[in-house]
Parts: C-alpha cells; sequence; structure tokens
C-alpha cells in the first residue's frame, strides 16, 4: 500500500485537493488543522486514525456537509468554500456516501432508497426503474426490492446504502466506517464492490478502523489522521503548510 | 411534474386526523369564519342605522291640554310641510304614542289621565337644515324640543362600527394564527427529520424540493383542517342568521351573496396562509443549515 504523496499541486489528474484546510464547530478549537493533500481521479483512499482523530469531520469536508472554516478545498474544478449554496446539490450529485449505520429511510423500501438519488435529479419514473433493478441486482438484493430497511439484516441494509450512493455514477465514492456493523465475510463482499466502482473510475475513499481491510487492495493509499492534522505512519506531520515546512526545514 | 414531486416522501408519514394540527386549524377556521360573519353581519346594519337617523329629528310638544297641542302640533306640521329644508313630516297618532307607552307602562299607558308629549318625525333634506328647523319650532313653540335622532342612535350605530372591525380584525389574526400553527408544525416536524434532510441533502436535493416535500404535508394537514372547520364554521353562521333574522330585518342591507363568498373564501386563505408561511419558515431553516 502507498502512502499518500507529497504536498500535492492541483492537476487534472485530481478529483479533491485540500490546501491548509481547518474545520471548527461554533467557537469550539479546530478539529482539523494544516490538512493538505489531493485525490486522483480513479484512486483508491483509505482514511485511518484512533476515534475523535478527525476521520468522519475530515470526510464531512470531503462529502461537503461541512464548509472549511479556512483554508481551501478544491474539488470537481471548483472552490468549495466559494461556492454559492444553491450549487452544492449539483455537486453533492457526483458524491456517493455510504455510513457505518446505513442511514437509509426506514419507510422507503429498498428500491425506493435507492432510486432516491435519480428521483431527487428529476428522472421521469421509466428511466429509474431499470437501472435500480439493475443496481439492486448488482448488489445481490433484487428478490427484496420492496423490503423495508428494518426487515433487511446488516449486510443487506449497508448493500442498499452502497447502492443508494452509487445509482447516481459518482465521480467521488465516501465510505465512513461501511464495514462496522456487518461480519467480516461481508465486510470483504462490500470492499470487493468498492474495488469494482474504483476500476470502473469512480475515486473511492473509505473510512476504517480495519488493517485487514485496508491490506487486501494493495494499490490503496492511506491516509492517516492524527488528532485532528493528516499525519504519516510515523505520527509526524506529513504535510505543513509552505510557512511551517520551511520553518521546519521539510521543503 | 417531475418524478421529485411524484416520488414517495422520505418524510414521516403525516399523522393526518391523528395529530393535533387539523384540528387546531379547523378551530381557527371555524372562529375566522365566525368573526367574519359577525362583521359583515354589523358593518352594513351599522351603516344602515345611520343612514336611518343622520337626518332624522323628532320634535317632542310636551302640553298639557289637548286641544292646544293638537293646535301646535297643526301648526308646526304645516310650517314644516312648505320648509324647503324638510322632506317629509309624520305627526305620530295619539294611538300609536299610547301604544308605545303600553310597552313600557303596561295598562297605565292606557290612562287617559296620562298626560302624552305630541311627536313629530321630521325627514331633512340634509343635516344642514337642523338649525333653521331648531329656529322655527321655537318661533312657533318655545316648549317643545328637537332631538336628532342621531344623538341617540348614533353611538349604537358607531359601537356597531367598531364591534365589525374588531370582528374584522379577530377574523385576519385568527386567519394568521392558523398560518402560524402551520409555521409551528412544519418547524417541529423540520427537527424531528434532521436525519432525513441531512440525507436528502447528500444525495444532492436542493432546499426547493426538500420544503415542497414538507409543504406537501402541511397543505394535507391544513386542507383536513379547513375542511373540517370551514363546514362547521359555515353551518353555525347559517344557523345564527337563521336564529337571528328576526332582530336583524330590519337593519340588514343586501349583499348577502358578497357575505357569503367572503365566509367561504376564508378556508382556502387560511390553506394558502399556511402552506406558504411553512414553505419560508422551512426555507430559511434549511438555508441556515450548510
Amino acid at each position: 500500500m502507498d502512502h499518500i504523496s507529497g504536498a500535492p499541486s492541483l492537476s487534472s489528474k485530481d478529483l479533491v485537493r485540500f490546501d491548509n484546510v481547518g474545520l471548527r464547530y461554533d467557537n469550539s478549537g479546530e478539529v482539523l488543522s494544516d490538512i493538505s493533500f489531493s485525490l486522483a481521479r480513479g484512486g483508491f483512499y483509505f482514511v485511518a486514525g484512533p476515534s475523535g482523530a478527525g476521520k468522519t469531520s475530515l470526510l464531512k469536508l470531503l462529502y461537503l456537509a461541512q464548509r472549511p472554516s479556512r483554508g481551501k478545498i478544491t474539488m470537481f474544478d471548483a472552490d468549495i468554500g466559494m461556492l454559492e449554496r444553491r450549487r452544492l446539490p449539483g455537486f453533492r450529485r457526483r458524491i456517493g456516501v455510504v455510513f457505518q449505520d446505513f442511514r437509509l429511510i426506514p419507510h422507503l423500501s429498498a428500491f425506493d432508497n435507492v432510486a432516491l438519488p435519480l428521483r431527487i435529479s428529476g428522472l421521469n419514473e421509466s428511466d429509474i426503474l431499470g437501472p435500480v433493478s439493475e443496481m439492486l441486482d448488482w448488489v445481490k438484493l433484487g428478490p427484496r426490492m420492496h423490503a423495508l430497511p428494518s426487515s433487511l439484516s446488516g449486510g443487506e441494509q449497508q448493500r442498499v446504502a452502497i447502492a443508494r450512493a452509487v445509482i447516481g455514477r459518482p465521480l467521488l465514492l465516501i465510505a465512513d466506517e461501511p464495514t462496522g456493523n456487518v461480519d467480516p465475510d461481508m465486510a470483504v463482499r462490500l470492499l470487493q464492490l468498492f474495488e469494482g466502482l474504483n476500476n470502473s473510475g469512480t475515486t473511492v475513499v473509505v473510512a476504517t478502523h480495519d488493517l485487514h481491510l485496508m491490506n487486501r487492495i494493495p494499490g490503496a493509499h492511506l491516509m492517516r489522521v492524527a488528532k485532528g492534522r493528516l499525519a504519516d505512519p510515523t505520527g509526524a506531520l506529513r504535510y505543513p503548510p509552505a510557512s511551517r515546512r520551511a520553518s521546519a526545514g521539510l521543503a | 411534474m417531475s418524478a421529485a414531486d411524484q416520488m414517495p416522501t422520505p418524510l414521516q408519514p403525516a399523522q393526518g386526523l391523528a395529530g393535533p394540527v387539523p384540528w387546531m386549524v379547523a378551530v381557527m377556521t371555524m372562529l375566522a369564519m365566525l368573526a367574519l360573519a359577525g362583521a359583515l353581519a354589523l358593518t352594513p346594519a351599522a351603516a344602515s342605522l345611520s343612514g336611518q337617523i343622520v337626518d332624522r329629528v323628532s320634535i317632542q310638544v310636551p302640553i298639557a291640554e289637548p286641544l292646544q297641542r293638537r293646535m301646535v302640533v297643526r301648526q308646526l306640521r304645516e310650517n314644516l310641510a312648505d320648509a324647503p329644508y324638510v322632506r317629509d313630516v309624520q305627526v305620530l297618532s295619539e294611538s300609536a304614542l299610547r301604544a308605545m307607552a303600553d310597552q313600557w307602562l303596561g295598562d297605565a299607558g292606557e290612562d287617559a289621565a296620562l298626560t302624552l308629549p305630541a311627536i313629530i318625525d321630521v325627514d331633512l333634506v340634509s343635516a344642514d337644515g337642523y338649525d333653521r328647523l331648531v329656529r322655527n319650532v321655537r318661533q312657533i313653540s318655545p316648549d317643545a324640543e328637537v332631538v336628532p335622532h342621531a344623538r341617540y342612535l348614533g353611538p349604537v350605530a358607531s359601537l356597531m362600527r367598531s364591534l365589525g372591525w374588531i370582528a374584522a380584525g379577530i377574523a385576519l389574526l385568527t386567519a394568521l394564527v392558523a398560518g402560524a400553527i402551520a409555521v409551528l408544525s412544519a418547524r417541529s416536524r423540520l427537527e424531528g427529520e434532521r436525519e432525513t434532510i441531512d440525507i436528502l441533502h447528500l444525495v444532492g436535493a436542493t432546499d426547493v424540493q426538500i420544503a415542497r416535500m414538507f409543504q406537501r404535508q402541511v397543505a394535507r394537514d391544513t386542507l383536513w383542517g379547513v375542511t373540517i372547520g370551514g363546514a362547521i364554521g359555515l353551518l353555525l353562521t347559517l344557523l345564527l342568521f337563521w336564529q337571528l333574522r328576526g332582530i336583524a330585518s330590519g337593519l340588514a342591507t343586501g349583499g348577502a351573496a358578497w357575505s357569503m363568498v367572503l365566509l367561504l373564501l376564508i378556508p382556502p386563505v387560511i390553506l394558502v396562509i399556511a402552506v406558504f408561511s411553512a414553505r419560508r419558515a422551512v426555507l430559511h431553516a434549511l438555508g441556515n443549515m450548510v
């Protein structure tokens, strides 16, 4: 596995770039500081780190649930910090998100949960049936398409969540501890799903504690988050801002 | 209509009549209709009363001796009938006066010994003729008293007008309260749906799309409320008008059809206020999210 490399310069290969990004909630201290990295198109990334390190906050910035308090995030060639609020939905439609707790809508069937992004994007019902059925078949839930989430197992719910995340053919797929609530066999199968998507060109970011899982994707990059900063495996700051890099003699 | 408008709502299913909102809206609708019905009844009645009294005066001739009283009354009638500022002169007959006195005094009113003043009702061409009338009456009978009807009934007409405006204000406020109920309901629903809203935002829903989902639920709840409240309000209004028709017949003027149209407009107006207030509240709240 490669550890994520060098301070990034945005190229046509880069889908996302963070420059010196900081995040704070309300008036509290920063939960993320000096985060700099870039994600290449078609890359596979793991985000690792202890609980409370800031992984989820980092993912929230990636899936546009938060905007940075400082620094600059460039995503899909746009400065997210400067993006008008009304343009956010269009950007979010290019991102798929999978959560540990699935976040399915409980009174909608598996089919309707998966169809949600397509309906939101305004597709006609006639254009929805085929892709959604196909997607549910792909995650091996075709026969259960009318089941409510409450009647599905944890693994099945997670597969519905993945199907919902990828039905809109996102450029970026983000998964926050996607295997946390499923058994090891299912975790491997889910990872295979992510790998399949990655092979078709989707950039995948998976936050996980599971080292075993990380080792199953040999070409994946690893980002370690510790105490709100991006760190290398030794714990040292990996991408300090240019000014600090110079003063620390890291340039 | 796009699939987003037709899709099964991701929000929790509305409680419908099992929830409190339709019933609160129903009560507000009913109260608004009753208040407006009051306003619609009082305002034309006050106008009618004002129109009837503004140019009318009564001349009381308090002379005890009957022959002299009749002579003065005849003189006044003849004099006033030719006056250019007088439209009409009517002398109340003694029997009519006795009948009026009977209403207050019972059998005592029949007592021939009881002296009643003579009363002449005069309709002036305009209120400007009042001073000339008083001068004219004083010349013929210094003891006669000229009483403008507006002195006694004017405050009543004014009170009726005020009550009418107050009732209209209550109708408006009640309709706005119904809107406020819808806003509070939408806000509380918004809190309960935070997780779903986050999901909807994540899959790329716009604020307008989400607001529309809330709007539909508010519209459903409010529709139930205005339908029930409107039906009860209309029934009660018709019942009250039916009961009051004897009392109001002398005062009410036309416009019943317009009144009915205005009354029937209350439910849809409340529905529109509620839905658009809720939409604005939801959009405002969503605008404060990331």
